[in-house]
């Protein structure tokens, strides 16, 4: 049984995991061009924020600083800074929880890392005691116990601050309580199995075994445990509502900062030119049924009257 | 959609009390308002904004500025909310039979 | 203090969460309104006021079974088309995002003008309405909601929940305040808007002021004020008399000019109410020597475009009917004047719309104030204008385009040193007038009673904090609004309910009549203090 959840289990999750990431990436990057939508000040625009501050703003050329984008969203990934400036007492909880997950991921992919340069002859082999491997074992045992107890900590308390400030606990739907729950049973499992004896040699070897393709036994019942539940946290990820990770990049970059003017014979114009052709079955009676968009524009004198 | 009795004869008028079809309206129907808006007498000066308000109507299809409106009459704005207690809008378009002044004004 | 769970939206009290007047955040004693208005007994026979006591939609309550099925089975149908590419192309990325990965951790709450000025009434929360739409979206429409039900959390559907979700897509002014805080990048302004459509195109559910006597009225008429060619006309040939009378020059206000630089378009209300703006950018630009024109053709002299409130498809007809009537006066661009929807309107939603022949550059007029003032076009005198002045950012055009600087520039060049002064939160982090999205010209049934007592009250607590250190009335001070709805609700708000005129001596007005003010060419003041005509 677990070398089932440890072994094929885990395989299943993973693919679910990329598949499921795929999906939703290219379904969000699918959808179709919207009308522009910003909010103001764009960083990529610099100090001025906006090109509407100046006369004949389309005649002057969109100088776009990519590097106050990726400052702003640099500020977000690693400090969380908006909770900070507009929700602080949800901030700290909420950053523990996050710098849980980074350590955990990064713990995970140093682990993985070495595996593959090892299974590939680039690196010598954990046993072999290189100073590398030591040095990398000693930084996935911090990240693993670290991430684990921040990861533990924010949960708990964003699950707690849920469940007794009455404001966020009205507002809260039971997937919200289901997702804080699961994580803090993920990284409980993770501390547990982090702090139990010689974690990391099984770790190591388990992932070896994985990417041979055949699968070993976990000795170890708390990492087999929080190995099983990573997995399912990694298959249910992108269809949950924390897949907010990557959907934040749509909702900034595709969104709120998008000021792509419209310019003639390129993609964009096609798009539209695209939409205008979709027909449309709204029933509201100041519309044609099942017309084209574009014929719905052109209809002005027959606009429905009262 | 409501009703108010003019002399037996029900006008249809929206939610504020403005008459739904300005083409109906005639001078029995403004004794009736002026009551409802608290309007006791009709005096000239009442019927001289009521009648400026009418032919303004009856040219352009809307009211005309509150300014051209004092100008036109001789009014001044406080003087047309003596007579109209309710405003130049709610009080003495409504006596003109006007429909309600709407959109950005 | 009673709570409302969203779970629980559909209960059959009478009134789900009546608005508590005793609630709402305190102003100095004597600038505090009446407590509004009860709805009329005939109204409650009539409307639906069941949300908070207040009707925007008079949403006529349904007699039979058939017609609460049909109410629910309209919404049902309405919601699957917003999440739909045909129906939605417009929106769908946005919409579908926000509606997907909120965290609820309403860090939003605190952000909103309208939840915060009520006294954090429940219903008000800005992601209350919108996890609405989530949990019920979800549990009608997807796999898992089928399966869990009510474990969604969404409220059983029933014609309260529609009617009363229809009423709440009303409570919020779209200043989108909440979208600029959200962590993630969630938009409740958008999924407001979104449900304002979805009534609008699918059930026909809109407010009377701005689809009825609105946008279709605009269409039929040519603006959305009714106001004819003709009409549009005789009120120009006043507006050069009012010109005249304050400058002793007769100005020909150009009409119609072919291949004119720029085509000005006003908000239509200008011309009826407040024809001192109009008047004042004659004023400048012919000082300043400015080669522009106003359009007197039909969709050309109104700059409103109320579809962007509540429906797609009034708003493409609209703004495309705009730029056509500029493209047959052959002008170089269209320059809006001081209305912050009309110009987001035009100037960035249209964008995507326009091609071929309608590419005609679209701007705000503030950078191009801004470049009159500064460039010394006119030669001004800023003691002319030697009182205590705010200035309130309007959300189109500060927030929702970035237009910031210009007209603060403008201010610090008209008036003497030390006179403006900033309001608590100006700028992108400016609060709504309480007339965004509509609300400035709704006033069917007790709506109005609510937008002053609630939407307005953020504005208001600002503008006599900025005025804080000279409140009293032998100080004259302006409220300076560049734009025509921020205008409209100083005046039914801040004037009409909480007396500010009266009470402090606070006058409101635009940008362009300070700049007229400061013109030393005139031979008095442009302002009037006096009360008006």
């Amino acid at each position: 049984m677990s070398w089932f959840f440890t072994g094929p289990f885990l395989y299943a999750a993973a693919l679910l995991f990329l598949a499921g990431t795929a999906y939703k990436i290219i379904s969000i990057s699918r959808m179709p061009r919207h009308l522009r939508w910003e909010l103001y000040p764009l960083p990529r625009l610099g100090a001025a924020g906006s090109r509407y501050q100046q006369v004949d703003h389309g005649r002057s050329p969109r100088e776009i600083s990519r590097l106050a984008e990726i400052g702003v969203m640099a500020e977000e990934i690693l400090l969380l800074k908006k909770l900070f400036a507009n929700r602080r007492d949800l901030w700290f909880g909420s950053y523990l929880l996050h710098v849980g997950l980074y350590f955990s991921i990064a713990g995970f992919g140093l682990v993985l890392t070495e595996a593959v340069l090892v299974s590939a002859g680039l690196a010598a082999a954990p046993a072999s005691g290189s100073l590398a491997a030591r040095v990398l074992g000693e930084v996935v045992i911090v990240a693993g116990i670290g991430g684990s107890a921040a990861g533990l900590f924010g949960a708990a308390f964003l699950l707690a601050r849920r469940l007794t400030d009455p404001g966020l606990r009205d507002m809260s739907d039971p997937v919200t309580f289901f997702n804080l729950a699961f994580l803090v049973v993920l990284f409980a499992s993770g501390l547990l199995a982090w702090t139990a004896d010689g974690p990391l040699e099984q770790v190591r070897t388990h992932m070896a075994s994985l990417l041979r393709g055949r699968p070993g036994v976990v000795p170890s019942t708390s990492l087999a445990l929080a190995m099983t539940l990573s997995g399912l946290f990694a298959a249910y990820l992108p269809f949950s509502r924390m897949f907010h990770f990557a959907a934040k990049y749509f909702f900034y970059h595709r969104i709120l900062w998008d000021d792509e003017p419209m310019h003639g014979g390129t993609a964009i114009q096609r798009d539209f030119a695209g939409y205008l052709r979709y027909p449309l079955t709204w029933s509201g009676e100041h519309l044609q049924p099942r017309k084209a968009w574009s014929e719905q524009l052109s209809s002005r004198d027959d606009a429905h009257q009262g | 959609m409501s009703y108010v009795d003019v002399n037996g004869k029900q006008i249809e008028v929206d939610e504020d009390g403005f008459i739904c079809d300005p083409d109906l309206w005639n001078e029995e129907i403004v004794r009736c308002f002026a009551r409802l808006e608290g309007v006791d007498e009709l005096t000239d000066d009442h019927w001289k904004v009521i009648h400026y308000l009418r032919g303004y109507y009856r040219q352009f299809g809307i009211a005309p500025m509150i300014r051209k409106l004092c100008k036109e009459t001789g009014f001044n704005l406080q003087r047309i909310y003596e007579l109209f207690p309710s405003g130049p809008a709610k009080g003495a378009c409504k006596l003109a039979g006007l429909p309600k002044p709407t959109g950005c004004v | 203090m009673p709570r409302v769970p969203v779970k629980d939206f559909g209960s059959d009290t009478p009134v789900l969460s009546p608005l508590e007047p005793e609630r709402l955040t305190q102003l100095p004693a004597d600038a505090e309104p009446r407590a509004p208005m009860p709805p009329r007994d005939a109204w409650l026979e009539k409307y639906d006021f069941s949300l908070d006591g207040f009707s925007a939609l008079g949403l006529p309550l349904p007699k039979t079974a058939e017609e609460e099925e049909r109410i629910v089975s309209g919404f049902l149908r309405g919601l699957a088309k917003l999440f739909t590419r045909e129906n939605n192309w417009a929106f769908l990325l946005p919409t579908a995002l926000s509606t997907d990965y909120c965290m609820r951790c309403n860090t939003c709450n605190a952000a909103c003008g309208v939840y915060e000025a009520s006294g954090r009434q429940d219903v008000y929360r800005p992601n209350f309405r919108s996890e609405l739409l989530r949990r019920i979206y979800r549990r009608y429409f997807s796999p898992q909601g089928k399966l869990l039900g009510k474990w969604t959390g969404a409220p059983e559907l029933n014609w309260r929940v529609v009617y009363r979700l229809a009423e709440l897509a009303y409570r919020c002014t779209l200043c989108r305040r909440c979208a600029g805080v959200c962590p993630v990048g969630v938009d409740n302004g958008l999924l407001c808007r979104e449900l304002r459509k979805l009534f609008s195109m699918e059930m026909g559910i809109a407010p009377a002021a701005l689809h009825k006597s609105g946008t279709v009225r605009h269409l039929a008429t040519g603006a959305g004020t009714g106001m004819k060619p003709a009409a549009f006309l005789d009120n120009l040939e006043f507006i050069e008399e009012i010109i005249e009378e304050k400058t002793g020059k007769r100005i020909r206000i150009p009409v119609d000019k072919k291949g004119a630089e720029i085509l000005l378009v006003h908000n239509s209300g200008e011309y009826l109410s407040w024809p001192e703006n109009p008047a004042a950018f004659a004023i400048v630009f012919d000082a300043a020597g400015i080669d522009w024109t106003l359009s007197s053709a039909s969709m050309g002299y109104e700059a409103v475009n109320y579809g962007l409130w509540y429906d797609d498809v009034q708003y493409a007809r609209i703004a495309m009917a705009q730029v056509e009537a500029a493209r047959r006066l052959g002008v170089k661009k269209i320059v809006v004047g001081e209305c912050g929807h009309a110009t987001k309107a035009i100037v960035t939603i249209a964008d995507r719309l326009l091609s071929g022949d309608l590419r005609i550059p679209r701007e705000s007029c503030l950078p191009l104030l801004e470049e009159i003032v500064a460039g010394g076009r006119v030669r001004l005198d800023p003691w002319r204008n030697d009182f205590p002045v705010t200035l309130h950012d309007p959300c189109n055009m500060v927030r929702l385009m970035g237009i910031v600087s210009p007209q603060r520039n403008i201010l610090t060049r008209i008036l003497p040193p030390g006179r403006f002064r900033e309001m608590p939160s100006n700028g992108t982090e400016n609060y709504c007038c309480g007339g965004g999205s509509g609300f400035a010209i709704m006033d069917a049934y007790n709506f109005p009673e609510w937008r002053n007592r609630v939407a307005s009250r953020k504005k208001a607590q600002q503008v006599l904090t900025a005025f804080g250190d000279c409140l009293d009335p032998s100080v004259p001070k302006y409220y300076c609004a560049p734009c025509s709805n921020c205008k409209g609700a100083a005046r039914e708000a801040l004037m009409d309910c909480y007396r500010f005129r009266e009470r402090y001596n606070i006058l409101y007005g635009g940008l362009v009549e300070l700049i007229a003010n400061a013109m030393a060419e005139l031979p008095g003041p442009f302002l009037s203090w006096e009360t008006e005509f």
